[in-house]
């Protein structure tokens, strides 16, 4: 009923692919902001290259997603 | 009516002040609550983020008040007066420390004057329904379970790492995250001042229906929006940082990560939200997901409330505003007379403030909340 309700202010479809994308952001950005953090952990415990490695690939992720962001800002 | 236009613009410019030290809690209130950056840094860089902000795109300035009012019954003493509704509402709520919509204070105040002046065919409904009270109910759900969700995956991810590694990693991260919602604000709420100004100077045959946003409005909202960011709007800052919940880094990052990403994801889709509304579901959302926080159910019961009396008392202000202008021979004596009791208005709300008065200085020191009822805690948290 709510969905009803709702679907006659805001389309279903893109009420559904906002969420998809917030719901997906907010499982890789904190995933990506961890893994760049133990990335230092693992750099200060002697494992420089794997740590390297993670940092890379941690802030690299939340790098694109800032990115994806200020496209989305600027292209509305 | 150049005269009366120059007064509107400066009133536009007054809201769009008040937006900014209204909103700079959105930002950069979790920022300052876990210590990321400090008070006057983490303002400082929120309102040269909001000064970039303004100039990245001018799609919302073109819609503002379409589809929310009939675009020909608008006049010029009635966006003024729609101004003012929103202004005093603004600061009420600041003085409160309530963090309430100023994008809603400003239809709220159009709404109001348009419907005294031009009566209920003047309001288009349905689009006050798809444009404002649809997101406002949406938003800071769809935010409040993307944060929840976001903190428990940042808290499973981190829990074996030293606490060091982790308050370092996330201070730097929110940083990020808080940035991209200081510039989505810059874009979306300057932008929404710049529509008004828009609007003044065609209703008042300064600029051709159709025109583009000229250079000094741009600049000027640009300004205006950022010199408000910059003072801070304390009281609020302190309530959304710490009243709701106690914020750590982590929780910090991921509210504004949820925050950043619904505002950005509904401004890509066309849905113009209240960065307020979403930011506060992004910290309630987050206190509800630890395993030890708590979150004070009367604070968000107040905003909840301010929330719902938004319009209506935006409305009221607005049209009380315009009933006061049209009593005078002229719209431009009416509207000196307004603005000079707004002015008085505003004076006294802010001496009233400076006997409790907030600043960056102590801006953190209440820390434990004062909730008419104990705080609830919350189960959870793998």
């Amino acid at each position: 009923m709510t969905t009803l309700a709702l679907s006659t202010y805001v389309p279903a479809d893109d009420l559904a692919r906002i969420i998809v994308t917030v719901l997906i952001v907010a499982l890789v950005a904190p995933s990506a902001a961890s893994l760049a953090i133990v990335g230092f952990d693992r750099r200060r415990t002697g494992d420089a290259q794997t740590g390297n490695a993670f940092i890379v690939l941690g802030t690299g992720t939340l790098m694109l997603l800032v990115s994806l962001g200020i496209y989305a800002l600027i292209n509305h | 009516m150049l005269a009366l236009v120059i007064l509107t613009v400066a009133t536009a410019l007054v809201f769009n002040f008040t937006n900014g030290f209204h909103d700079t809690a959105n930002a950069m209130a979790t920022t300052i609550a876990t210590e990321a950056l400090p008070p006057r840094i983490a303002v400082g860089l929120a309102a040269t983020l909001n000064l970039l902000g303004a100039f990245l795109s001018v799609a919302v300035a073109a819609t503002i008040a379409s589809g929310i009012v009939d675009q020909t019954k608008i006049t010029v003493p009635v966006v003024f007066s729609g101004l003012v509704g929103a202004i005093v509402w603004n600061v009420i709520t600041w003085y409160k420390g309530i963090p309430s919509s100023s994008s809603h204070a400003l239809v709220g105040g159009v709404v109001g004057s348009v419907l005294i002046a031009e009566g209920s065919a003047g309001v288009l409904w349905s689009g006050l329904g798809s444009k404002v009270l649809a997101p406002a109910v949406v938003a800071p759900l769809v935010c409040g379970v993307a944060a929840l969700l976001a903190t428990r995956v940042a808290y499973r991810f981190t829990r074996s790492q030293s606490a060091e590694s982790t308050t370092t990693g996330f201070r730097l991260s929110q940083i990020l995250s808080s940035s991209l919602v200081a510039l989505a604000h810059g874009t979306n709420d300057a932008q929404k001042t710049m529509g008004v100004i828009v609007l003044t100077l065609v209703a008042g045959d300064q600029l051709a229906p159709g025109s583009g946003v000229p250079n000094w409005v741009k600049i000027s909202c640009a300004v205006a929006v950022a010199l408000g960011t910059y003072s801070g709007g304390w009281r609020v800052i302190r309530t959304l940082g710490t009243k709701v919940t106690t914020v750590e880094p982590a929780q910090g990052f991921s509210s504004e990560t949820a925050s950043a990403t619904t505002i950005l994801a509904s401004t890509f889709f066309g849905f113009s939200l209240s960065t307020t509304q979403v930011v506060s579901g992004g910290v309630v959302g987050t206190g509800l997901a630890r395993a030890d926080g708590v979150v004070h159910w009367s604070v968000v019961r107040r905003m909840l409330v301010a929330w719902l009396l938004t319009l209506p008392a935006a409305a009221l202000i607005g049209a009380i505003a315009d009933r006061t202008v049209a009593a005078f021979p002229s719209d431009t004596s009416g509207v000196v007379f307004v603005a000079v009791v707004t002015c008085c208005v505003l004076a006294s709300i802010f001496l009233l403030a400076r006997r409790t008065n907030v600043t960056a200085d102590n801006v953190l020191e209440e820390i434990a909340p004062t909730p008419d009822e104990p705080p609830i805690p919350v189960p959870v948290a793998g």
